[in-house]
């Protein structure tokens, strides 16, 4: 930790090492960042996959565009809500569950009860709140791992999900107005082509960047995961900084779940199963560290595209979807390791 | 800045300070008194009970006998909190510092309200003015910091003290205690500390030093108050003794004590 540091003396007189100009600013901005590598990343792989897709325009059309936008959103919104939970020391592998769960509610009551849609749409939020609450309390209450208590979780609320639909999938109609909130195709002004998923995706980004940057409840999240003991001691109600994320986590799954619903017409007992995998790689790859205390909702919208980007573009460059895991594997731990060498000038994790 | 209003009297005075936890006996005899803007160098060997009075002095438990007088009246602490909000601030051995975060959210941290601006619940952190206030709380203890966004890992050992004790002297105390600040530190970055802790005693804030080691705190403390197994055994000003005797009275306790014309007690 302590590095060696130059003489005193020699410190004291130096002049700030601040450079002028706009290298300074893109140092700043740059350098031991969370996202930096992320953002690197991306804009490679998007120039590869724009040059390699056989046909100039596939990849950078209107077309694929919007498709990636759509996937990066359904899966940054999640990334988003647990990187930050990983960054105050946790982690939530129940969010498949919880999206399933949460989104079928919604049209099983519509189904089966004829439920007021808005009802339904309200129910399924909150019983995402509800299970969030649960996962927190559990973790608190009993100071078991996040890990192994969302791990029970998991596979609580996918069985429970298996028996109230029996397996069968459930089908809404998705031109209720309701569903048309999370999912509808833009039809004109900039955004058209572009599935109103991805509004959703830049609000989650906005809101949370500026809840983890600039609020005293942001400051918690750094502190909670980076040093809980010290963060105690200070008076941060580090407990209830925990319950507020793992529902906060919840409800990003919720909304992802719920923009499915409106895109897929029908919900499916498998809903979200493997999502836990997806996400994390999303936050790792944009910063995040395991264990907590350093991250950035930025880096994890950046990597959740990056995994998009991969899904898409090799479909589109034509080769065979066999490589899909091999290239998100071989992005999770190059990722990883490029931060470490990017971010020299930030703390050794 | 508010002064402490002594009147001629300490500003805290602790008589015949005694605690057991069962039948483990941890102070049997503690007094001394500190005034406004001194410095004590509160000495004592490994088990001479130091740990113990700082928590009574913190309020994290109270005495079993003696008494404490802030300002001349005695008081109670009831709880870390009520000593804080009496004027008793500590930085403890571990700091309660966070290495991942930025300097300036480090010296905020718990206490964000001094840097959030907005109105009603929608409160924000005015990054200007939370830089501004980092770099001048840590000025003010004799520190220049290049960029209050630098994660705290990137600084020494002092550096990192230096940080605490600006924190802990930004909200005006009226008395800081400082647990072994100096112990894991090389000689230069002790040097860096002491300048600290002499910067926040020119703010008029009187502070308990508290080490085991007399050439730490010989520099700059005003007045020595020795403590062995749990007995305050000699109390004096800086000059009456050298510091190769003062390092000798932390080894050999009470009978060097006598020696040197102390009573039991130390009174």
């Amino acid at each position: 930790m302590a590095t060696e540091q130059a003489p005193l003396a020699e410190r004291e007189t130096a002049p700030p090492r601040r450079g002028g100009g706009w290298q300074a600013t893109a140092r700043g901005l740059l350098i031991g960042r969370p996202e930096t590598g992320a953002l690197f990343g991306a804009i490679t792989m998007f120039v590869v996959f724009a040059f390699i897709a056989p046909s100039s325009d596939t990849f950078t059309s209107r077309t694929s565009l919007a498709g990636l936008a759509s996937i990066t959103a359904e899966i940054g919104i999640v990334a988003m809500g647990i990187t930050l939970l990983m960054i105050a020391g946790h982690f939530d592998l129940s969010v498949g569950s919880v999206l399933g769960f949460s989104s079928v509610i919604g049209p099983y009551l519509i189904l089966n009860y004829g439920t007021d849609p808005f009802v339904a749409v309200l129910a399924s939020i909150g019983v995402a709140i509800s299970i969030g609450l649960l996962n927190g309390v559990l973790v608190v209450g009993t100071r078991i791992p996040s890990f192994i208590v969302t791990l029970g979780t998991l596979l609580i609320w996918r069985s429970v999900l298996l028996r109230v639909t029996e397996g069968f999938p459930v089908a809404v109609d998705k031109d209720t107005f309701v569903f048309k909130l999370f999912s509808y195709r833009i039809e004109d002004g900039f955004f058209h082509g572009y599935q109103v998923s991805f509004l959703w995706f830049i609000g989650v980004l906005l809101l949370l960047s500026f809840v983890l940057l600039r609020t005293r409840f942001g400051n918690w999240i750094f502190a909670s995961g980076g040093n809980e003991r010290s963060a105690r001691s200070m008076g941060v109600p580090v407990d209830r900084v925990w319950m507020i994320l793992f529902v906060v986590t919840a409800l990003c799954a919720c909304l992802m779940g719920l923009i499915q619903v409106g895109r897929f017409n029908t919900v499916e007992a498998t809903r979200g199963a493997g999502l836990e995998l997806q996400v994390i790689a999303a936050a790792v790859v944009g910063g995040a560290r395991l264990n907590g205390g350093y991250g950035s909702v930025l880096g994890a919208a950046l990597g959740a595209a990056m995994i998009a980007m991969i899904q898409q573009g090799l479909i589109l460059s034509g080769i065979a979807n066999y490589w899909l895991q091999f290239a998100v594997g071989t992005l999770i731990i190059g990722a990883v390791i490029a931060n470490q060498k990017l971010g020299r000038s930030r703390p050794q994790i | 800045m508010s002064q402490p209003a002594v009147n001629g009297k300490p500003l805290i005075a602790a008589n015949g300070i005694a605690k057991s936890f069962g039948r483990i006996v941890a102070l049997t005899n503690v007094s001394f008194q500190l005034g406004q803007a001194e410095v004590l160098g509160l000495l004592g060997d490994n088990g001479a009970g130091k740990s113990t009075l700082i928590k009574i002095l913190t309020g994290l438990f109270p005495p079993d006998k003696g008494e404490i007088e802030w300002e001349g009246e005695p008081v109670n602490f009831h709880s870390p909190r009520d000593a804080y909000e009496k004027g008793v601030a500590t930085v403890y051995q571990d700091l309660a510092i966070v290495d991942l975060m930025a300097i300036y959210r480090n010296v905020f941290l718990g206490r964000e309200s001094a840097i959030t601006k907005g109105f009603g619940p929608f409160r924000w952190i005015d990054r200007k003015k939370a830089h501004a206030d980092a770099r001048k709380a840590i000025a003010d203890i004799g520190i220049e910091i290049r960029d209050a966004e630098e994660p705290i890992a990137r600084m020494s050992g002092g550096e990192r003290q230096s940080v605490a004790i600006a924190r802990a002297a930004y909200f005006n105390p009226k008395l800081l205690i400082l647990d072994e600040p100096t112990s894991a530190l090389s000689l230069r970055q002790t040097g860096r500390v002491l300048k600290s802790v002499e910067e926040a005693r020119n703010k008029g804030i009187s502070i308990i030093f508290i080490t085991h080691n007399v050439y730490h705190v010989y520099p700059i403390a005003d007045r020595f108050v020795i403590l062995s197994h749990g007995e305050s055994i000699a109390e004096f000003p800086k000059g009456k003794h050298s510091r190769d005797e003062v390092a000798e009275l932390i080894v050999t306790g009470k009978e060097h004590a006598r020696k040197l014309g102390y009573g039991d007690g130390g009174s």
